[in-house]
């Protein structure tokens, strides 16, 4: 309910044009920013009156049904592409750009994927940078920032300066703070995530920020980042959890912890909320409390 | 004689060599058990230069020479406290060295004990880094670090770090003995046997693509520096879990092997995903399938449902 009420409250300021090209569909968010989905995931294209900037190149035919949107509202074509993070699933589209003619942008800490890990599906990045990277575009300004590990090693959220929008690939839900998609956590980064999540709540805080986009194909639009703090409560309570498991003895050989022992009312709050995803969850910081990553 | 003939006997005296079971001394135990008759910590002597520490699952490797000792892990205050008392029993010489294997604390807590009395810390230099980034008290930071590889010497014995690339963790080093030829790897290769059931199939912290690599590396260590056999950095089990044993020494197949085992495991959800499987049902349909069931020695079908899953994520995303 209070997703729908940021959703009508936002919509008050952005006009939203949806338009279905095939699977992908495509919202204008405003003059510069269009939000396309392909149903699994999502990411933004945003341009000028001489060049457009597409975030995540997902796959060929996203990356096709985009330049074709481009072409029909008379849109410029893509000059810039960013990679919001290492991640095949969500840049198999890479390969219809050429470092010749586009600027393809990654975090330095990618570049050991894409060099070690070569996948010829795959455009190299040719540009990198560390901590900021800044894209003006008349208007509208993109800005990376790079706050350290979070989702994998590389992952940069994307503030749309003028919007006042900041995109966030993974991590956190516009549905609301909860479980991750994963209990697994193949890519959580636990040594660093609160400072990820502490950095963001500060970008928030210094520029205004209300609300944010995540990458999900299944999320609303727009959420509140209020949702930011409340999923950075979920990690400090899950740590706090695996730490006070382990000086109460509650820590099997294999670093699993009886779950039956601990008061779950506090982790039904979080949507998704599973007694086995929590086990895996806890097992995996169990055990970054073993190693400290 | 023929060549073909001289290599021949040349391959069955290496195979003697290497058959030959190796005569370890314990010299020194806790009387507190961990489980069954398998003590809490003890020391076994390898050669006149080399022993091997185990507290708990954890192992270390201790070198002496003219020089000095050379420490590697000291594993956590309370193993390193044991193991300062009971090392002055062996050797007069000084604690001059610790080498770190990798970053994680569980491995590498409880050193100030060692730094108290003048011992230098070696690491590769993104151990340093992952501690800056979550520094713990217990551990204690280098004083040198490396980029590719680093030898450091007491004399008669010497302690090689070779580093492939990021592996289990970002800086994860292969440890050679020398004189005696011994390979160390942290958290794999534990002997009897490469193919058994892994503790942490999550692989939290494990640097996939390039574990493949990593192995091939160390195996061509191995046979270039003629390595007489593989420490193991944990106790292991045989047939089956909790069948534990203690694990200190083993062939240098149990490298190759661990290296199969991830090789194994990819190659088969590679096959699920190929036969068009969706990403979410390859655990399942792997188990149902039974496959690699009899090739892992301690088959848990719990652990191998979340490897399974690392995997395929491994396999979609490149990490």
């Amino acid at each position: 309910m209070r997703a729908l009420k940021i959703f009508i409250f936002i919509s008050l300021f952005f006009e939203l044009s949806v338009l279905q090209a095939g699977d992908v569909t495509f919202t204008s968010l405003n003059d510069q920013i269009t939000l396309f989905n392909n149903g699994q995931v999502q990411s933004l294209v945003i341009s000028s009156n001489s060049e457009s900037v597409l975030i995540d190149p997902i796959n060929k035919s996203t990356t096709e049904a985009i330049k074709n949107y481009l072409r029909q509202n008379k849109k410029p074509s893509i000059t810039n592409i960013i990679y919001s993070h290492s991640h095949w699933d969500r840049l198999f589209g890479s390969t219809l750009f050429d470092t010749k003619k586009h600027k393809i942008i990654a975090q330095s800490a990618c570049e050991l994927y894409f060099t070690r890990n070569n996948n010829i599906d795959i455009t190299k990045p040719n540009l990198y940078f560390k901590k900021q990277y800044t894209i003006g575009l008349e208007e509208e300004e993109i800005v990376l920032h790079y706050f350290g590990p979070s989702h994998g090693e590389c992952m940069v959220v994307i503030e749309l300066v003028r919007a006042k929008i900041l995109f966030i690939p993974e991590l956190i839900s516009t549905r609301g703070a909860g479980f991750p998609k994963d209990p697994t956590l193949p890519f959580l980064r636990p040594a660093t995530l609160e400072l990820f999540f502490s950095s963001l709540e500060e970008l928030i805080e210094e520029k205004k920020i209300e609300s944010f986009i995540s990458g999900y194909g299944d999320d609303d639009i727009y959420g509140s980042v209020k949702i930011i703090s409340k999923q950075k409560q979920f990690w400090q309570l899950i740590h706090s959890t695996a730490k006070e498991a382990e000086e109460n003895g509650l820590v099997d050989l294999n670093n699993f912890i009886d779950v039956e022992k601990l008061d779950l009312e506090k982790f039904s709050e979080y949507n998704n909320f599973n007694k086995a995803d929590l086990i895996n969850i806890l097992r995996r910081y169990t055990s970054f409390l073993n190693m400290g990553r | 004689m023929r060549m073909k003939n001289v290599i021949s006997l040349l391959m069955i005296t290496l195979l003697i060599g290497c058959g030959t079971p190796l005569e370890l001394t314990k010299v020194a135990e806790s009387e507190a058990p961990l489980f069954g008759k398998m003590k809490l910590w003890e020391i076994e002597k390898i050669s006149n230069n080399l022993y091997a520490f185990r507290y708990t699952f954890y192992r270390n490797i201790i070198l002496i020479g003219d020089d000095g000792i050379i420490l590697t892990d000291p594993l956590t205050p309370e193993a390193a406290s044991i193991l300062n008392k009971e090392i002055k029993k062996i050797s007069n010489k000084p604690i001059k060295y610790v080498a770190y294997s990798h970053s994680h604390w569980d491995h590498v807590s409880g050193g100030q004990i060692f730094k108290d009395q003048g011992a230098e810390f070696i690491a590769h230099e993104q151990c340093l880094n992952n501690w800056l980034d979550n520094p713990s008290p217990e551990v204690v930071k280098p004083d040198k670090v490396f980029k590719d590889d680093f030898k450091i010497d007491v004399g008669n014995a010497s302690l090689e770090m070779y580093f492939y690339g990021p592996s289990h963790d970002n800086c994860r080093v292969v440890f050679l003995t020398q004189p005696d030829r011994f390979i160390f790897i942290a958290d794999d290769a534990n002997p009897p046997d490469g193919m058994n059931m892994i503790y942490g199939a999550g692989l939290a912290d494990t640097y996939i693509f390039n574990l493949i690599p990593f192995f091939k590396s160390s195996e061509l260590l191995a046979r270039k520096k003629r390595a007489k056999g593989v420490i193991g950095s944990h106790m292991s089990f045989s047939k089956e879990p909790m069948n534990l044993v203690g694990g200190t020494v083993g062939s240098t197949r149990v490298i190759k092997e661990q290296r199969l085992f991830y090789q194994l495991v990819i190659d088969a959800v590679q096959m699920a995903l190929d036969k068009g499987i969706s990403p979410e049902l390859v655990p399942d349909y792997l188990i149902e399938q039974g496959i690699l069931k009899e090739k892992i020695i301690g088959f848990d079908e719990k652990k191998m449902r979340v490897l399974y899953r690392r995997i395929t994520n491994y396999l979609l995303t490149g990490e």
